[in-house]
């Protein structure tokens, strides 16, 4: 990926630019450490660039730095841990002798050799130095954008509960919302929710746990928080969980959620699937603050269904039938003889010929399932955040 | 001709009775006792000749003739009273005088039974056996129990013919065998199937099936066992005390219960030879029974009551003691045990379900 500029054509972009300081800013995506770019020019890209990042989430960082003389992939790694706020995206790394494109999480997916290549050669240009930028942010645009990873807008705060489909009516996402908000404030962590039409190939444990980190939906220092994230294309489903909510909502009690849901899952009933999710998720939070969150042997008791009065009347009016048979029976001794058995002269019974013949022998083999199940709540790093969660089909 | 015999005590003249107890014809007025062997002794028995005239046919005109044709009239000897009798009665007492009479004619010759069982219990254990029969039963009407009296009990020699079969039985079976065993992770079953083939014989001895028709057959059947190896050979001096008819349902009749009766048990006998097979069904049967008949004489106490204008017959084995007899049923003791029942079980499901749940 690390390749040997044309130095000629760099140097004549860079005489071509005006060189001016660069000043810092929060969310810094073009490094510009050779001072190309105005102020103005750069607080434009920087724009653009977290424009992309909103509407794809990956980071587009580039980084111009002609006084590099030590590794530049390594310097690139450094410089995109630094400065990109996503764990998805790219660094583009100049130095005075080539360039590197840096895949980070995600993106390393799309980005190879040749995809490189084309970076680099939309960065190219005749132009002056901010129209080459230009040009990599919109080509970077181009390329995440078949790719995107939804993020709410960052005006707005990311809401608790989302929709991608719009299968939820405005009712319905508020009614979410304001549960969601208000579960979440009372235990300190969130409990969140999304509906997503498609997770573009990603998978979707992957994407829940992203969703969770780029919309910043953990709640205090902890970043704590619940995820269920549906995508309607693939019916699949995910949970993600993170600081303590890891530890409220254990792999056995995922399982218990997911049974409890997952038939109103199926149905597309989802507003009850997100409804009974948060209504479960304060129960389990409410059960995590006595200090034995539910886990394997300890899982919620749900009510008993009523059905059980009526059956529990005809097991029972089927039940008193045998005694009350056998008090009926006592009253009844006439009976006709069937057999002659106790007329059989005692050792008179001689079997004289017993031939037993085998017909055939077949062999059938069983696979005995193993299930086994664990206590506590099994974890796993995305983009080197730690996250909890289960996932299935529905 | 027909004769009837009185068994009159050769002491004082009065009626003698066998006795169950004592298994000897005793007098009532003077206690002498004779075995029945000593009784036949001649000149001990009195057999009177009945008159010509009779010809079982009463001229009253009070019977039509179809109910004349099943009669017969005998006169007592000691009173000089009618004893109407059915034709198949050989041992009846005087409706007058109480004198038991024996009717020779319909024990003799070709109606003679073989053998005879003479009862063992008498009246009074009948009656004991029957109070016993009324207790501990949650379902029975308080008011049967109380308001109860027995209107009759009579000892009655039932007619039996019992049937001898030697037997030769073929069966075929297909049937399999199972076992299971665990393999790593694989459970491993191994099923053989067999065709199984056996033939043998066996004996039956003394199936019984009631000759009467007056007497319900699955009563008699209740009532069974009896055993043969306590009868004695048929002598009319048993029958003195009791009624006694002779058989009314002949062999042709009866054999085929008896043949249903002893192929089913020797079903289940074959059926056992192959028990250690699973899933045995049977493809082919042959059972060949030799079936002799014997002609005997069967003592039953039968105990009649009526209760709410129904009449409930009970029937007691003379010889084992063994008591049958169908009782009435108080329903709202029924519901109410029911009702009972059904709470509780419904209480303990609705409980068990919570807890499992």
């Amino acid at each position: 990926m690390m390749k040997k500029v044309l130095l000629p054509a760099v140097i004549s972009l860079m005489m071509s630019a005006l060189a001016v300081p660069v000043s810092a800013q929060t969310d810094e995506f073009i490094l510009d450490y050779d001072g190309y770019l105005t102020a103005a020019q750069k607080a434009e890209l920087d724009q653009e660039a977290q424009e992309i990042l909103q509407e794809t989430g990956y980071s587009v960082l580039l980084l111009l730095d002609e006084t590099n003389t030590g590794s530049l992939i390594d310097y690139a790694m450094s410089e995109y841990n630094a400065h990109a706020p996503s764990a998805d995206g790219i660094i583009l790394a100049v130095d005075a002798d080539e360039y590197y494109v840096y895949p980070a999480g995600n993106a390393a997916q799309y980005v190879d050799d040749a995809e490189s290549d084309r970076l680099w050669n939309a960065f190219l240009c005749d132009e002056d130095i901010y129209e080459c930028v230009e040009g990599y942010l919109d080509y970077a645009e181009d390329l995440f954008g078949q790719h995107k990873i939804p993020v709410t807008p960052s005006e707005t705060s990311a809401e608790r509960m989302t929709d991608f489909t719009g299968k939820l009516d405005s009712s319905q996402l508020t009614a979410l919302i304001q549960k969601m908000d208000a579960v979440s404030t009372e235990h300190g962590i969130t409990v969140a929710g999304a509906l997503t039409d498609t997770l573009d190939g990603i998978d979707v444990q992957t994407y829940a746990d992203r969703f969770f980190d780029l919309n910043d939906l953990g709640y205090g220092p902890t970043d704590s928080g619940i995820l269920l994230l549906i995508s309607e294309a693939e019916r699949e489903f995910a949970f993600s969980t993170k600081g303590k909510a890891i530890g409220a909502f254990t792999t056995a009690g995922q399982e218990y959620l997911i049974k409890q849901l997952k038939s109103d899952m199926s149905k597309g009933n989802y507003y009850k699937v997100f409804d009974a999710y948060t209504d479960l998720a304060d129960q389990f939070l409410v059960q995590a603050e006595t200090g034995k969150p539910y886990d394997k042997g300890n899982l919620p008791k749900k009510a008993l269904s009523l059905i059980w009065i009526p059956l529990s009347l005809l097991l029972g009016a089927l039940g008193a039938l045998l005694p009350t048979g056998a008090m009926k029976s006592q009253l009844k001794s006439v009976y006709t003889k069937e057999k002659a058995d106790s007329y059989v002269v005692k050792d008179s019974v001689n079997i004289g010929v017993s031939r037993n013949r085998l017909i055939d022998t077949v062999i059938t083999r069983r696979k005995i399932d193993r299930k086994s199940s664990s206590e506590g709540s099994e974890t796993h790093t995305t983009d080197g955040q730690t996250h909890g969660g289960t996932h299935g089909k529905f | 001709m027909t004769t009837i015999s009185e068994y009159k005590c050769p002491n004082c003249g009065g009626p003698l009775e066998f006795s169950s107890e004592k298994q000897k014809l005793c007098c009532p007025f003077c206690d002498s006792e004779y075995t029945v062997e000593e009784f036949n002794a001649a000149p001990l028995q009195t057999t009177v000749s009945e008159d010509d005239s009779w010809n079982g046919v009463i001229e009253a005109g009070q019977w039509d003739d179809s109910e004349l044709a099943g009669l017969a009239e005998y006169i007592c000897r000691s009173c000089g009273g009618t004893i109407l009798t059915d034709k198949t009665t050989a041992s009846a007492t005087c409706p007058y005088c109480d004198n038991p009479v024996v009717m020779n004619d319909q024990v003799s010759d070709a109606l003679k039974p073989e053998y005879v069982i003479p009862f063992k219990l008498n009246k009074d254990a009948a009656r004991a056996e029957f109070e016993k029969h009324l207790l501990g039963k949650k379902l029975l009407p308080k008011a049967f129990t109380e308001d109860n009296h027995i209107d009759e009990i009579k000892g009655i020699y039932v007619p039996y013919w019992i049937f001898d079969a030697d037997v030769d039985a073929k069966f075929s079976y297909d049937a399999k065998t199972e076992n299971t065993w665990k393999e790593n992770d694989e459970e491993v079953t191994e099923t053989k199937t067999f065709k199984l083939f056996r033939r043998g014989t066996l004996r039956f001895e003394a199936i019984p099936v009631d000759a009467s028709v007056k007497m319900p057959d699955d009563m008699m059947e209740s009532i069974e066992p009896f055993d043969l190896s306590e009868a004695a050979a048929f002598n009319p001096g048993y029958l003195a005390g009791y009624s006694a008819d002779r058989y009314s349902i002949g062999t042709d009749e009866t054999i085929e219960r008896a043949r249903e009766r002893l192929e089913r048990s020797t079903r289940d006998i074959f059926l056992d030879t192959v028990s250690d097979y699973t899933d045995v069904q049977e493809t082919f049967s042959q059972i060949i029974p030799d079936i002799q008949a014997r002609y005997v004489l069967y003592p039953v106490w039968i105990l009649n009551t009526v209760w709410n204008d129904k009449t409930y017959t009970f029937a007691m084995n003379g010889q084992t003691g063994k008591f049958v007899g169908d009782l009435p049923i108080d329903q709202s003791a029924y519901r109410k045990w029911f009702a009972l029942y059904g709470a509780g079980i419904a209480a303990a499901v609705y409980l068990l379900a919570n807890l499992l749940h």
